[in-house]
């Protein structure tokens, strides 16, 4: 998240909070308000002001550059809407997969790109030399090309795509702040619709699905089929140089930790599970129903401050509020959070 | 700094992979001292509190005696990417 897009009587009640599971969030709280002294970056402003009336989806606005190796945003286009294939294979995957993503979010869940408003979708690619790394730096996606020896490119998996560019879409919603359990949720948001985008992108129900975030990254010298398993966290690498997946799949396994804004990419690994459970009991399609309670929760009012139990509560609500209470959607969702060690307390509750 | 040996530690954490990578350099002799402590000196060691996430960018944690510090790679400019650059080329070469 970029400077500011957090309001500032928010971050104060934050940097306030005196409860050890929000300590991350109030750390970046604190964080953000001191460099509020500073100049912002241009990018979406305050709350009232960065979300913009929707639209109807009228097709995605791509842009593809070339950083050339450099670490320089944004480099030069070498694509965009409409143009015919550059040969480059990173540039036509990130357009391709830019398009996928456009088109989950627009046939799925109505929604024109990833403000609602048909904001322009631009990434850049070949950024850096040996870049091990993907981001969303707020305005736009960012690809590396891996060092070769553990990672290839990163636009080779889809759900990786998916995945930037729907922190983009965390970014204009929830607005999670990227720091313990909410940052952990972040990242996890970002799984669930990367995920999504490459099902819907293949046609594949939940029951085919890989549930896999980054399956083809790694270059063949690791043993590991992907980044992270959705479907059983901590189970997608075992290498001898990297070490094993150290991703948790239950509450009682939570990892605290001051790396990685408090172990975001760890423990994102209990709520991915969570989805990854409500789908599989659901059967058909996972954009059927789960996606479709995954994107009312963020699309409602949850907390930018959210923890794991307000999300599961607020998953619970949504699934009420579209099937009804005590439907088969709502009781798959209460159990899929009780699996992973957060069982909601009043499972009749709409909210 | 003042006596040697000291250990430089650079940690990268987060990242799309969230995996850790650790770069340490230790400097013993007293040339590579005369070598290292400018680049670290030149460091604003005590004006790092600004570390608000990128989602998936990389955050360095950063140690050299008692100086520490966490820096997004955001904000990893001057003479903070001259120290990491140095002690990964440093450590790499090792």
């Amino acid at each position: 998240m970029r400077h500011g897009i957090v309001p500032p009587y928010l971050l104060s009640h934050l940097a306030q909070l005196d409860r050890d599971d929000l300590r991350p969030a109030a750390e970046a709280a604190q964080r953000s308000l001191r460099s509020d002294l500073r100049p912002r970056p241009a990018g979406p402003g305050v709350l009232a002001e960065r979300v913009p009336a929707p639209v109807p989806p009228s097709g995605p606005d791509r842009t593809i550059s070339d950083a050339a190796g450099a670490e320089t945003l944004p480099g030069d286009v070498v694509r965009r809407e409409g143009d015919d294939s550059t040969g480059d294979v990173a540039a036509d995957e990130a357009y391709d997969g830019l398009g996928a993503t456009y088109a989950l979010f627009a046939d799925v869940f109505g929604r024109a790109s990833i403000d609602g408003a048909g904001l322009p979708l631009r990434a850049t690619v070949h950024y850096g030399r040996q870049y091990d790394n993907a981001f969303w730096d707020g305005t736009q996606m960012v690809f590396g090309d891996g060092d070769g020896q553990v990672f290839g490119r990163f636009t080779a998996s889809l759900s990786v795509i998916g995945h930037e560019l729907s922190h983009g879409v965390t970014q204009y919603t929830a607005d999670l702040v990227y720091a313990g359990q909410s940052g952990a949720l972040n990242e996890s948001v970002s799984d669930v619709f990367g995920a999504l985008v490459e099902q819907y992108s293949r046609g594949q129900s939940a029951a085919e699905a890989s549930w896999l975030i980054g399956e083809g990254l790694f270059t063949d010298q690791v043993e590991g089929r992907a980044l992270r398993s959705m479907s059983a966290p901590g189970t997608a690498y075992d290498d001898d140089v990297l070490g094993k997946d150290p991703q948790p799949a239950t509450m009682a396994d939570y990892v605290d930790t001051t790396d990685d804004n408090g172990g975001v990419h760890l423990n994102s690994g209990i709520p991915n599970r969570a989805f990854h459970l409500v789908a599989t009991a659901l059967g058909g399609n996972a954009w059927d129903a789960a996606g479709p309670i995954w994107y009312d929760t963020i699309t409602g009012d949850l907390p930018p401050a959210a923890t794991f139990s307000d999300f599961a509560a607020a998953t619970s609500a949504a699934a009420a509020a579209r099937f009804g209470r005590q439907s088969r959607e709502q009781r798959a969702v209460v159990d899929a959070w009780s699996t992973v060690g957060l069982p909601i307390g009043d499972t009749g509750s709409d909210g | 700094m003042d006596e040697l040996p000291f250990v430089i530690t650079v940690a990268r954490t987060g990242g799309f992979a969230g995996m850790r990578r650790e770069w340490t350099v230790e400097v013993s002799a007293p040339q590579d001292a005369e070598r290292w402590r400018p680049i670290v000196e030149a460091c604003p060691w005590d004006a790092t509190d600004d570390t608000s996430a990128t989602p998936d960018g990389f955050v360095y944690d950063l140690r050299v005696a008692d100086h520490t510090a966490v820096v997004a790679e955001r904000e990893l400019d001057g003479p903070w990417r001259e120290l990491v650059d140095a002690v990964r080329s440093t450590a790499d070469d090792d």
